[in-house]
């Protein structure tokens, strides 16, 4: 982990001399907005596989824009083709027969945009799978955000083999599923007729679960390891600030197995998103993917087109000892609000909740977040838990 | 004072006129510094003539007067010379000196010997400087001195006479180097070496000659020169005064010799400036000064005249440190205690250096006092340090030893985040050196020096390096007109970096580089303003890459081995500093510089026509031990010319080639103190530089301001660049890893300085660019899609103020100011999303900057009292570092932070830094 390394010599020089870190913002410097985006990793297990199509956006005020009515199509070695259909928001699926992604394959993405371009990827292998161990945690207290101050937490291990027979570069990817409760607040709403109602039960939810990916991409090259057991592989970390560790969290590790071009696009991606920022600061990489157009060689595409072998291992945590996960107050109502007739009609509705104040006792009804009374809304969230999720 | 009173005498007279009754007996006079009473001692003894005179004449007078075989007459009258005083023999054992040109000769009796003496009052002594209770605030009035070189029987048989002259530190002995001595007859000078020699081809005849360094007291003397010989010349440092201190730069050289891009420091002249955390550190001064810039705070080395900072070769005594930095770059790795003076060669370097195509520092140490004992000490919050010296044999040979180290690690144990109490930061460094001058002809010096860095985070990563070496000088006076000097130096730089991140894959690295190098460097000076230089040079470098072992018994990491390289460096130079006319030098300098990659080796052989990669490899080829792999030679000229226009403005021209043959493995921003030296091999071929520079330089003698500005255009072939996401720990294949290319750099650089009055310092402001092209066949083998960028470190526009104000002779005021582009930086071109998480396009590197630099420090100093009998005398230096506060940048990065890019700017001190530090010595004020 070069990445705590250099932050670590960077919080040491932070408490010995007055480093600071400040936010910046950069003036214009979006460049090359609306370049085509392909997301495109294919993995040998079973199930829907997805290819991704967006465009590039400026820096200031990002927006995720998807790119709709292309014709997407994997091609093998021998020129079978897969298409892919749009499923909207730059979704592409297919279901791939059983044993069109084979080990030892090679895979390339034809695709057209709807304004005529056609373009299309470098052929990729597929490299053998190889297994994770297991995957476990440790409790640790981590440095916070601001200087002197500390997280506790846990943070996420993972054991994997090195032999001859695996793959050389190993990715992984990350998915937590957590419970997830709002607090007991009685839920109201204020809609266009004006009148206040308590909010129907099917507008409300207290006990969801929200499943998303873990924004980090975590690497390891085995060229430089000899055969034997990886142990203590570090992956994320959660503190015990959110509700996460509270009510049940499940990590879902999906070891994938890359060549080495698919590797070092990831790898210098990892590195120029999280590892920038230190005292001895490496210049960022220009990662060039392995899509081209076939128009317009000058023309960049970002992004790559990777098939990958896939092992797959679930922790599930839940009581945990040695650490305490505070029950944190959130989704307050808001203490005041004008009269709800102030409110225009295009406002409407507006969603109130009735609390009590822990420490007064006061009970406060006010404006609050529909999240708040329905969890659902939530990104990633679902009313149901689900199949892995234990019983009870 | 037996024979000093002739009040009442001197009316008793018989004025003999100013008859010449020279005796033709001859004598030896050696007088330095002597006070009246030391010359009519010296002079009674040799001569066998008594002196009679009123010593109120005399007051504060020193003698210097240094002669072989002279009759009493000339050497009376040589110590008289602008004294206005005249003498005259009474008898041929008698010489009366007196205010007046003649005397009345009626006056009857002659005094007898017993009647002057009998005629001394005691307790009339006057009170000389050393007598007085306080340092004197003014230097001596007049200084009278002659130096007659040669033999005045031997005529002027020939047309050259060859002056040799050695300057030396009157307290201490050792050598002032940098020192001019100009003629002022003819404005021709020349400057004294690091071992205090200057050497002149003059016309038998009689010169004014002025002998002056910063911070030394400028001596004006009669030089007569009969024939070919030598003399022995004693500086004494500048008294601090209110009116005169000078700083920085000699005015006379910049005028009168062929250096071009050349600044020279005396280490006393910079003690006032303020500086950062109370560490005296001559980098970050040499930051100050036009073309020498650095990346921030915490970066190692400098970047001279847009060139990396790999293009540096520091040396200290002619020793190459290969690692300047402690702690990160924070402070240099030299204690400033023994610092005597430094120069930097970032123009026309002198044939003798070479092997780097930027710059030469040159650190010399000061010689240990070879005549008594004494000691210095100080403390800063960072680090304390303690000098001692003295003579081994009085006046013969001295030692010095200097020892600085940190004991900063207090600091991190107060931090309440265990990660960093358990985190220890340490630095030391020593330095010693003996000097030996066994007899006239020889002086001997043998110098060793060590530094040590220990950081260690937590339990994550050590880092521990070090530099350690030792340098033999031997300078012999073969004849006045060749002198050789032969250095012998042995130096080791070595690293060691434990990564225990991750238990798995934790790592031992060591890493170690030998510089083995011998010197021999002759001074001949053949005829009339006519100096020529030449000698060879010999360097064995070995290089131990190290081995990357696994760390622990939980890591699987291989063993990896970095590879061992080993290369032979030799060269040949000869130059020749010629004063054609009047108002045109020349110096033309030609050195030959050879290049041999020795095995043992395995080199890889890349399919041609392909990127150097892996799997690109076709065959490799094995070599011997010593048997060459690669051989590279070339020449490096380097020619300058001056022409004066007047006596106080000159113009020079001047170009410039280098090679350098060993290289960082950087691939980051700024040099990180793991950082491994790397010579160039099979497939990374030897750097190559050349510099046309131009000068003109303008002397204000009323108002004490120079004024130059210089020009110059670099430009250099096969620099090595690196390829996105270089690693040097994990393969070995250096050449698959980087890439070469060309630099372009460009710039003027304007200085203004006012070295004397009670206000005094620099202003200079450089506009320059700097650039690097590195194009392959194809967009891997290329930086930047094959575009020019501009490189790291350039900074288009640096003003940099020093200022320093003495409110009186014990408190004075100091200020610099500094400002500076920001330097580039990559900025995302684009963002990206791939599954919510936003992604970071680069495309064009250092396109942008970080916002630029301003700085402004103070430091207040005061001094103790100014009693001159006291056995210490200590100095409180009050510092604010970044007195405004202001953030200056180092870096700016961008992180993915959930659907957002969050762009940061890291500023490595973004507050004023306030220190208080303390420095003692031995003796008064004035001592050394």
């Amino acid at each position: 982990m070069k990445a705590i390394r250099r932050v670590g010599i960077l919080m040491a020089l932070a408490a010995f001399l007055p480093a600071c870190v400040e936010r910046y913002y950069p003036e214009d410097a979006d460049l090359f907005t609306g370049m085509l985006v392909v997301n495109a990793l294919l993995s040998n297990g079973s199930g829907t596989q997805v290819i991704n199509l967006s465009r590039s956006d400026g820096l200031v005020f990002p927006e995720y824009m998807p790119e709709p009515g292309a014709a997407v199509q994997v091609e093998n070695e021998e020129g079978d083709q897969i298409g892919f259909t749009d499923s909207g928001d730059g979704d592409y699926l297919a279901d791939l027969p059983e044993d069109f992604l084979q080990e030892g394959g090679s895979y390339r993405l034809l695709m057209i945009t709807s304004d005529g371009k056609r373009y299309e990827s470098e052929f990729t292998t597929l490299q053998p799978a190889s297994n994770i161990d297991s995957v476990y945690y440790r409790l640790e207290t981590v440095p916070g955000d601001e200087p002197g101050t500390t997280l506790e937490g846990i943070r996420f291990y993972l054991d994997f083999h090195v032999d001859s027979g695996s793959g050389r570069f190993l990715m992984w990817d990350l998915t937590e599923t957590y419970e997830f409760h709002n607090p007991p607040y009685e839920g109201f709403i204020y809609d266009t007729d004006r009148v206040l109602k308590p909010l129907p039960d099917s507008m409300s939810d207290r006990q969801c679960w929200i499943t998303l990916h873990i924004p980090e991409i975590f690497t390891q090259e085995t060229g430089n390891l000899t055969a034997g057991r990886y142990s203590m592989k570090p992956l994320h970390f959660v503190s015990n600030q959110t509700q996460r560790l509270r009510h049940g969290y499940s990590l879902l590790v999906r070891q994938l197995t890359l060549d080495e071009a698919a590797f070092r696009y990831w790898d210098d991606l990892k590195k120029n998103v999280q590892e920038a920022g230190a005292l001895f600061d490496t210049q960022p990489s220009i990662t060039p993917g392995n899509i081209c157009s076939c128009d317009d060689p000058d023309e960049r595409v970002l992004g790559f087109f990777t098939v990958s072998a896939v092992s797959e291992k679930r922790i599930f945590v839940s009581d945990l000892e040695g650490l305490d996960v505070p029950d944190l107050l959130f989704c307050f109502p808001t203490f005041e609000f004008p009269r709800l007739s102030y409110f225009r009609l295009r406002d409407l509705p507006i969603f109130l909740s009735r609390a009590t104040w822990p420490e007064t006792g006061e009970i406060i009804t006010g404006e609050t977040d529909r999240k708040c009374l329905d969890c659902r809304l939530y990104r990633g969230s679902s009313g149901e838990p689900p199949d892995f999720w234990p019983e009870g | 004072m037996r024979r000093s009173k002739l009040a009442i005498i001197l009316l008793l007279f018989t004025w003999n006129g100013l008859l010449s009754q020279e005796t033709g007996t001859k004598l030896s006079l050696d007088l330095s510094g002597a006070t009246i009473e030391e010359f009519v001692d010296q002079f009674e003894t040799r001569s066998g003539i008594r002196l009679y005179f009123q010593p109120e004449w005399f007051r504060e007078m020193r003698v210097d007067y240094v002669a072989d075989s002279v009759t009493a007459d000339e050497a009376i009258r040589e110590v008289l010379k602008g004294t206005g005083l005249h003498y005259g023999y009474i008898s041929s054992s008698v010489i009366v000196i007196l205010p007046e040109s003649r005397l009345s000769t009626t006056l009857p009796d002659i005094l007898s010997v017993e009647a002057r003496q009998g005629s001394a009052v005691a307790g009339q002594e006057y009170l000389g400087m050393n007598g007085s209770q306080y340092i004197q605030g003014t230097r001596p009035e007049q200084i009278t001195r002659t130096i007659s070189v040669g033999n005045p029987s031997s005529g002027t048989s020939r047309s050259v006479a060859r002056v040799k002259g050695k300057l030396i530190h009157v307290e201490t002995g050792e050598p002032v180097a940098g020192a001019t001595m100009v003629i002022l007859e003819s404005g021709k000078g020349s400057i004294s070496d690091q071992y205090g020699n200057v050497i002149m081809a003059l016309a038998p005849g009689r010169y004014s000659a002025q002998f002056s360094f910063i911070g030394m007291e400028r001596v004006s003397a009669a030089l007569e020169v009969y024939s070919d010989g030598e003399f022995q010349l004693e500086m004494s440092p500048a008294v601090i005064a209110l009116n005169e201190v000078q700083i920085l730069g000699e005015q006379y050289r910049d005028i009168s010799s062929t250096d071009i891009g050349v600044e020279r420091f005396s280490m006393k002249s910079l003690k006032q400036l303020p500086v950062f955390m109370g560490e005296r550190d001559v980098i970050k001064i040499s930051r100050l000064l036009p073309g020498i810039t650095s990346a921030g705070e915490a970066s190692t080395g400098v970047n001279v005249r847009g060139g990396s900072v790999d293009q540096n070769i520091f040396y200290i005594n002619r020793l190459p440190v290969y690692n300047t930095s402690h702690l990160f770059g924070f402070f240099s790795a030299f204690n400033p205690d023994i610092i005597r003076d430094f120069s930097i060669y970032k123009g026309n370097v002198p044939v003798n250096y070479g092997g780097r195509l930027s710059s030469v520092f040159n650190i010399l140490t000061r010689k240990g006092n070879n005549r008594i004992y004494t000691a210095h000490a100080g403390i800063s919050p960072v680090s304390a340090h303690l000098t001692f010296e003295g003579p081994l044999r009085k006046d013969h040979s001295s030692f010095i030893v200097s020892g600085r180290s940190s004991y900063s690690d207090w600091i991190l144990k107060r931090i309440k985040d265990p990660e960093i109490s358990n985190s220890d930061a340490f630095f030391y460094d020593v330095a010693a050196s003996m000097n030996f001058e066994p007899g006239t002809k020889n002086t001997l010096q043998l110098f060793y020096y060590q530094s040590f860095d220990d950081f260690k985070y937590a339990d994550l990563t050590d880092y521990e390096y070090a530099n350690r070496g030792g340098s033999l000088n031997w300078i012999r006076n073969i004849s006045p007109a060749l002198t050789s000097k032969v250095t012998a130096t042995a130096s080791t730089y070595r690293f060691c970096n434990v990564d225990k991140s991750e238990i798995s894959k934790a790592y031992s690295h060591e890493y170690l580089l030998n510089h083995n190098e011998v010197l021999a460097d002759f001074t001949w000076v053949p005829a009339f303003r006519h100096s020529v230089g030449f000698g060879s040079s010999l360097i064995l470098y070995r290089l131990d890459r190290g081995v990357v072992e696994p760390f622990g018994p939980s890591s699987i990491r291989k063993r990896l081995e970095l590879g061992f390289e080993q290369g032979l460096e030799g060269s040949l130079f000869i130059s020749d500093d010629i004063n054609l006319l009047s108002w045109l030098s020349l110096y033309g300098g030609f050195r030959y510089s050879s290049y041999s990659r020795l095995g043992p080796e395995t080199v890889m052989l890349y399919e041609p026509g392909k990127p150097k990669a892996v799997n690109t490899i076709v065959d490799s080829i094995s070599y011997g031990k010593f048997s060459p792999v690669r051989f590279n030679s070339g020449p490096e000229f380097r020619l300058a010319m001056n022409i004066k226009s007047g006596q106080n403005t000159s113009f020079k021209l001047a170009f410039n080639q280098m090679r350098q043959y060993l290289f960082m493995l950087s691939n980051t921003v700024t040099i990180s103190p793991t950082d491994q030296w790397k010579l160039s091999d099979y497939h990374i071929d030897p750097q190559t530089g050349y510099q046309f520079s131009s000068g003109a330089y303008h002397i204000f003698p009323d108002m004490g301001i120079s004024g130059s500005v210089e020009l110059y255009y670099k430009f250099a072939r096969d620099i090595v660049e690196y390829r996105d996401g270089a690693d040097f720990v994990n393969i070995p294949l250096t050449e698959t890893q980087v890439l070469q290319g060309l630099q372009n750099a460009y710039g003027a650089e304007l200085m203004l300085q006012k070295t004397s009055g009670r206000l005094n310092g620099w202003i200079n402001y450089t506009l320059s660019r700097s650039e690097m092209l590195v194009a392959g066949d194809t967009e891997f083998e290329s930086i930047n899609h094959g575009n020019p960028y501009p490189s790291n470190y350039d900074r288009p526009h640096v003003l940099n103020v020093v200022a320093n104000y003495h409110v009186s002779r014990r408190f004075s005021v100091a200020s610099n100011l500094v400002y500076m582009s920001g330097r580039p930086v990559t900025f995302p071109a684009s963002l990206y999303y791939i599954k919510e998480v936003a992604y970071i396009d680069y495309y064009a590197r250092n396109e942008f900057r970080v916002p630029d630099y301003f700085r402004v420090d103070l430091s207040l100093t005061i001094e103790g009292n100014l009693k001159a009998d006291k056995l210490m005398h200590s100095t409180w230096s009050f510092n604010v570092y970044n007195l405004l506060g202001r953030k200056n940048p180092q870096s700016i990065f961008f992180r993915s932070e959930d659907f957002f890019v969050r762009g940061y700017a890291f500023s490595v001190i973004g507050v004023p830094v306030f220190t208080l530090s303390w420095n003692v010595k031995l003796g008064n004020y004035e001592s050394n």
